[in-house]
């Protein structure tokens, strides 16, 4: 097919010919072409099917506003539905498919929706589909799911890439028609950093679509020439093809730029950037949208806005029609009927709703003044309009005028209310809104171009001079004050048939009738009845249409009846946008252990432990099942020595003359009398009293000390103890900076712990109980004079030590140790293995401290010092938390040894239903102890310790089981403490 | 057998790569010390740095060259800095803080942090898609420095020339955050 519609003049570049198909169809465009401009030149007017009806549609609009063609853009993964056509840049090789049919877009089968339209209107599924009750879930609503909508997703991973950043500038103007453009020069010459943003690949905005002279030149002219002077200013920055879609707290906004979807392919470069913009000024330049008016099947492809129209002819060169007729309630309709005139379009005829307008002689046109359309005859392109007045005219293109609605839309991303103005028929930006932001031009209600002009300059010199930028504003930008008047007209009255309000979820004035008779006469709620304004295009021809007839209908003014506000985005934002670059493994950032390359040649398997990767265990050829790697990696630390990575647990450096009193304060026991070259356990409380981390604290000089923390509290710890440091107790000479990065620590426990460390120590270093005996600390030396720590802590229940080195140096670290420790097989072991050996000692953890448990559930309540406040030490005294019978944590063994027991399973008295009322307690940890050759559990039960011997059930429902378990001392190995002393 | 020997290895292996108009570098060399300030004891610090390092505290969000140009110090928190040096140019921790004594808190922070050194034209570009904080020249003159997140991960970053930053971040997600530069570096046109 030809471009047969193309016509001359424009902004095409018609040196190059792109090719593109539209369901198969292959056509031509140029550069300088929208998809929809491409297809109206070649004749297509038929784009897509409507939502609810299945109504053949064509395009309405020639921006961001288009309702009805709605196409699914590229194939496969690439696939992209409910693109608009209008916004679509042309490029060579373009594939588009229409949507929401069945069989073709020529003829759909749900078309026939379009026959049970009576029972369709608004709220139809609350009504119709009563009956049987049980229907409703299993066959209507996924009857009426699967017929609504619009395109779909293609089901498969996105394969573009997307990217975000971050913009920071003085004055952030949204929008380049002429208002934009104007403040963009006034902004940038006064000095200020100037962002201009517009969702066009154009400069210009509407001045590209009109024929006004600014500054005695076309405006596309002067605007081009006005963007080539932003661009050599290095303190503004033009963006085109972005959107700005959101207006946030602080001046910040949301914008996406869309950077390959002009491009047959990405080339691999992310398609499209989310940025957020930090701006101490903003300025909405947004422009204004038509509205059409309701009047019977005025929703055939052929009929579109007025604007739109002149703009396919004096933007895109592409004819709208061969026979074209105006309908209009103001001024700016003329203007399409006069430039399309001009363009060589024979207008057949103007239809004017004001009696009086002033009427411009229209070439070969017939003028109808005080008249309406009442129907239109053409399935899939419209063939003729009828008039009030009488007679049928047949035309192929009717553009509609139903005045022109500011963009508010990001004025009322902070809650702004816009307010009406009767002068222009239209709500326009009010109440509150966004802070430091003005509105100019059409989008402030200047609809006329010089006010629109000088608008934008004003806004810019009082936004720069707020920042004390001088700006200049001695050179006037002439430009043509053309007519602007209206006299409102929402619907054409008395005429039979449905008249379409919201093009894109198929609201008809019949829909806001029922509304209106049903009683959901507010705003608000008309919208949710009616859904109009609920679509992709968030309702921006349909709803001042719809609440101006809602206000009709309830006889109120529209200012009294007001208008429901937009929220962020202003256009569709793609999820993977907002994704960026956080997915898959880059969701989030991972942290390896020093040991991380050691652990995995040696064919580790690992867990994620917050953002660490840490060593689960270490299988060994042979095993089958990680219980066998993780039996042998106990057995041979309790029989020897084992090595284990311990890196991730949080290191904080604590500085000061105060810091034993900071210590003091922030643990719930004393810390005060801590030696040099020794080390404590402590416990942490939240303010409430309940325990929250547990950790040791070394104290390596006098004015200098080392805490550990969980792996898994690090952070917040970290948090709480800054919290106090700077705000709590500004009067301690306290310092703290993290060093939990900066320490390769690994655990070296077990029997001969002593002895291969002596290969490794500084030689004169005396590492004897004597001299360095359970809970001692030390700097000293190690694998021939690096620096290095000691501390002599266990977690296993062994003899053992904890050895850091700087980091660097860790991965070599382990390979040493190991190497060293061949003589005594030592042995590397993970997370798992630290895990049952501290079941088998007794030692709580995370598990244990699941923000509930009080020290005295703990066993610990003694350890909360009475003789000194600390943080949360108050309420833990509430008597609640201090009841004689209060859960303690206890040891379970199984009565049938062969039973494994569940973590989760709740205590019950043998005997006793399993109910709430009778619950005494839940397992929190357990474990396979190949100590004992049987499971092993932790967990907290009411009165525990005076309950030792006593034979309870260990009740999992979730996982089916019901145990006999015995109470018993938590403490199962070693429970006197001599191997870790000895 | 032979005596156990550390080996020394580098965060991201030394890397190093050169894209169109920017470098990345990963900054091997470095010593990082902390310094703190006792609680009321400024004047005094400031006594010592000068006259034993050639120091002078640096403002919020800046930093400073010692006399001889071998250490930087940043500013880190209220009261709290960083000397930045190449291993072996500058005294080093125990040095510092022997000579400090009690008019300073000092620690070692070497290997918390990983470097990376991003220069060139195409730098100030490619930080603008993980740095939140403002970057610009104007903003952020040569001796700037931010404490900031980038890609969730914290950073700080010092314009150490026109067209030159280091940044600094936690030497556990080395990777990551290289990463995130680099990929940064790769998306720009």
């Amino acid at each position: 097919m030809t471009q047969r519609n193309r016509i001359e003049g424009g902004l095409v570049d018609r040196s190059t010919t792109l090719r593109f198909s539209f369901n198969g169809k292959r056509m031509e465009g140029h550069p300088g072409d929208t998809l929809a401009s491409a297809m109206l030149a070649n004749g297509q007017h038929l784009m897509g099917r409507s939502f609810k009806y299945h109504r053949p549609r064509g395009v309405l609009a020639a921006g961001p506003e288009e309702p009805n063609a709605l196409v699914t853009l590229r194939a496969g993964a690439l696939a992209e539905p409910n693109t608009r056509a209008t916004t679509t840049e042309l490029f060579d090789g373009l594939e588009a498919m229409s949507q929401n049919h069945r069989l073709s877009l020529e003829f759909d089968l749900m078309a026939v929706n379009d026959f049970l339209s009576p029972f369709l209107s608004a709220g139809f599924y609350y009504k119709t589909f009563m009956w049987p009750k049980s229907f409703w879930e299993k066959v209507y609503e996924p009857f009426i799911r699967s017929s609504a909508g619009l395109g779909a997703l293609s089901g498969e991973p996105d394969p573009d890439s997307y990217d975000k950043g971050f913009i920071h500038c003085d004055i952030l103007i949204i929008g380049a028609g002429p208002a934009g453009l104007a403040a963009a020069l006034t902004a940038g010459e006064s000095g200020a950093s100037v962002v201009l943003a517009d969702e066009d690949f154009k400069i210009g905005g509407r001045l590209n679509a009109e024929t006004h002279l600014v500054d005695d030149q076309p405006g596309a002219d002067w605007a081009h020439a006005a963007a080539e002077r932003l661009e050599a200013m290095n303190n503004v920055r033009v963006m085109t093809r972005t959107t700005i879609y959101g207006a946030f707290d602080h001046g910040i906004f949301g914008a996406i730029e869309r950077r390959t979807d002009h491009l047959p392919d990405s080339g691999g470069k992310p398609r499209q950037i989310l940025w957020r913009i930090y701006s101490k000024r903003s300025i909405l330049c947004a422009g204004a949208t038509e509205r059409p008016i309701a009047f019977p099947d005025n929703d055939r492809p052929g009929i579109m806005l007025a604007g739109a129209a002149r703009a396919y002819a004096n933007r895109f060169g592409a004819a709208p029609g061969n026979r074209v007729a105006v309908f209009t309630c103001c001024d700016d309709g003329w203007r399409t009927a006069s430039d399309l005139a001009a363009n060589g379009i024979r207008v057949s005829a103007v239809v004017d709703t004001r009696e009086g307008a002033s009427a411009p002689s229209i070439p070969g046109a017939i003028s109808k003044l005080g008249d309406a359309i009442v129907a239109t005859r053409g399935r899939k392109r419209l063939t003729s309009i009828k008039l009030r007045s009488g007679g049928w005219i047949e035309v192929d293109c009717l553009a509609v005028s139903g005045g022109w609605n500011p963009n508010v839309h990001l004025s009322c991303h902070l809650r702004g209310r816009p307010t009406w103005r009767p002068d222009i028929a239209a709500f326009v930006p009010g109440g509150s809104i966004p802070p430091n932001m003005r509105v100019a031009g059409a989008a402030n209600g200047d609809l006329k171009l010089s006010d629109a002009v000088s608008g934008g300059r004003a806004a810019a010199a009082e936004a720069s001079g707020d920042l004390g930028f001088r700006p200049r504003l001695e050179e006037e930008i002439k430009s043509s004050d053309e007519l602007a008047g209206i006299e409102e007209c929402w619907s054409v009255r008395n005429a039979s048939g449905r008249a379409w309000v919201d093009f894109q979820n198929d609201v008809t004035v019949k829909d806001i009738d029922v509304s209106a008779r049903e009683g959901f006469r507010s705003s608000e709620m008309l919208k949710r009845y009616t859904t109009a304004g609920m679509a992709t295009d968030q309702g921006k021809t349909a709803n001042v249409v719809a609440l101006a007839l809602l206000a009709e209908r309830t006889g109120k003014s529209i200012a009294e009846a007001g208008t429901t506000i937009y929220r962020p985005p202003y256009t569709p934002v793609a999820i993977g946008a907002l994704a960026g670059r956080s997915r898959g493994k880059d969701f989030r950032p991972v942290r390896l252990t020093p040991s991380h390359r050691w652990a995995a040649s040696q064919g580790a398997v690992f867990i994620e432990t917050g953002n660490w990767l840490r060593a689960q265990w270490y299988p060994r050829p042979g095993e089958t099942h990680w219980r066998q790697s993780v039996d042998r990696e106990v057995l041979a630390t309790r029989r020897s020595v084992g090595i284990c990575d311990v890196t991730t647990l949080g290191k904080i450096e604590i500085f000061g003359r105060d810091a034993a009193e900071f210590l003091d304060r922030v643990y719930a026991n004393g810390f005060k009398s801590l030696a040099i070259g020794k080390i404590r356990y402590g416990l942490m409380l939240r303010e409430e009293g309940i325990v929250y981390d547990d950790g040791t604290t070394a104290r390596l000089g006098e004015r200098h000390y080392v805490m550990t923390t969980t792996t898994a509290n690090a952070v917040l710890v970290y948090r709480n103890l800054e919290f106090a440091r700077q705000c709590l107790w500004p009067d301690l000479d306290v310092h703290l900076i993290s060093i939990t990065d900066g320490w390769a620590q690994f655990s070296v426990a077990g029997p001969n712990s002593r002895d291969l460390l002596r290969k490794v120590v500084e030689p004169s270093f005396d590492l004897s109980n004597e001299s360095f005996p359970f809970m001692a600390c030390a700097e000293t030396t190690a694998f021939g004079g690096v620096t290095s720590r000691l501390f002599r802590i266990s977690f296993s229940g062994e003899l053992a030590y904890e050895i850091a080195v700087p980091a660097r140096y860790g991965n070599s670290m382990m390979d040493n140790l190991i190497s060293a420790g061949r003589e005594f097989e030592a042995t590397p072991y993970g997370t798992e293995a630290l895990g049952v050996m501290r079941v088998e000692k007794g030692h709580f953890a995370g598990n244990e401290l699941d923000g509930r448990t009080t020290a005295r559930n703990l066993g610990l309540g003694r350890m909360v010092s009475k003789k000194k406040d600390c943080i949360g030490g108050v309420l833990s005294e509430r008597p609640a938390l201090n009841r004689a019978d209060a859960a303690k944590l206890s040891g379970f063994k199984p009565v049938d040894k062969s039973e494994a027991l569940t973590a989760g399973a709740h205590f019950l008295s043998k005997g006793q239903d399993a109910t709430m009322d009778n619950d005494q307690g839940w397992m929190s940890s357990v474990a396979y102890s190949p100590t004992f050759g049987h499971s092993i559990g932790l967990g907290f039960i009411m009165n525990g310790g005076g309950r030792r011997g006593e034979t309870v059930r260990a009740v999992d429902f979730v996982r089916g089981k019901d145990v006999e378990v015995e109470i018993v001392s938590p403490h199962f190995y070693d429970p006197e403490g001599e191997r870790q002393r000895g | 057998m032979a005596k156990p020997v550390l080996t020394r290895e580098s965060f991201l292996g030394g890397y190093k790569r050169t894209f169109e108009s920017a470098e990345l570098v990963e900054a091997t060399g470095l010593s990082l010390v902390f310094v703190a300030e006792p609680l009321g004891g400024r004047s005094e610090l400031e006594r010592a740095l000068a006259g034993k390092f050639g120091l002078r505290l640096p403002a919020p969000g800046a930093s400073s060259l010692s006399d001889d140009g071998k250490a930087r110090m940043i500013w880190l928190a209220t009261g709290q800095f960083l000397i930045v040096f190449e291993s072996g140019e500058f005294p080093e921790t125990r040095r510092i803080a022997e000579e400090l004594g009690d008019s300073a808190h000092v620690g070692e922070q070497t290997d918390n942090w990983v470097g990376l050194r991003l220069s060139g034209a195409a730098a100030e570009e490619a930080l603008e898609r993980i740095c939140p904080v403002n970057i610009a020249k104007e903003a952020f003159p040569v001796g700037g420095v931010a404490r900031t997140a980038m890609e969730h991960m914290g950073a700080i970053a010092i314009r150490e020339a026109n067209d030159g930053f280091l940044l600094l971040s936690s030497s556990s997600s080395a990777k990551s955050f290289l990463h995130a530069v680099q990929t940064s570096l790769e998306n720009i046109h």
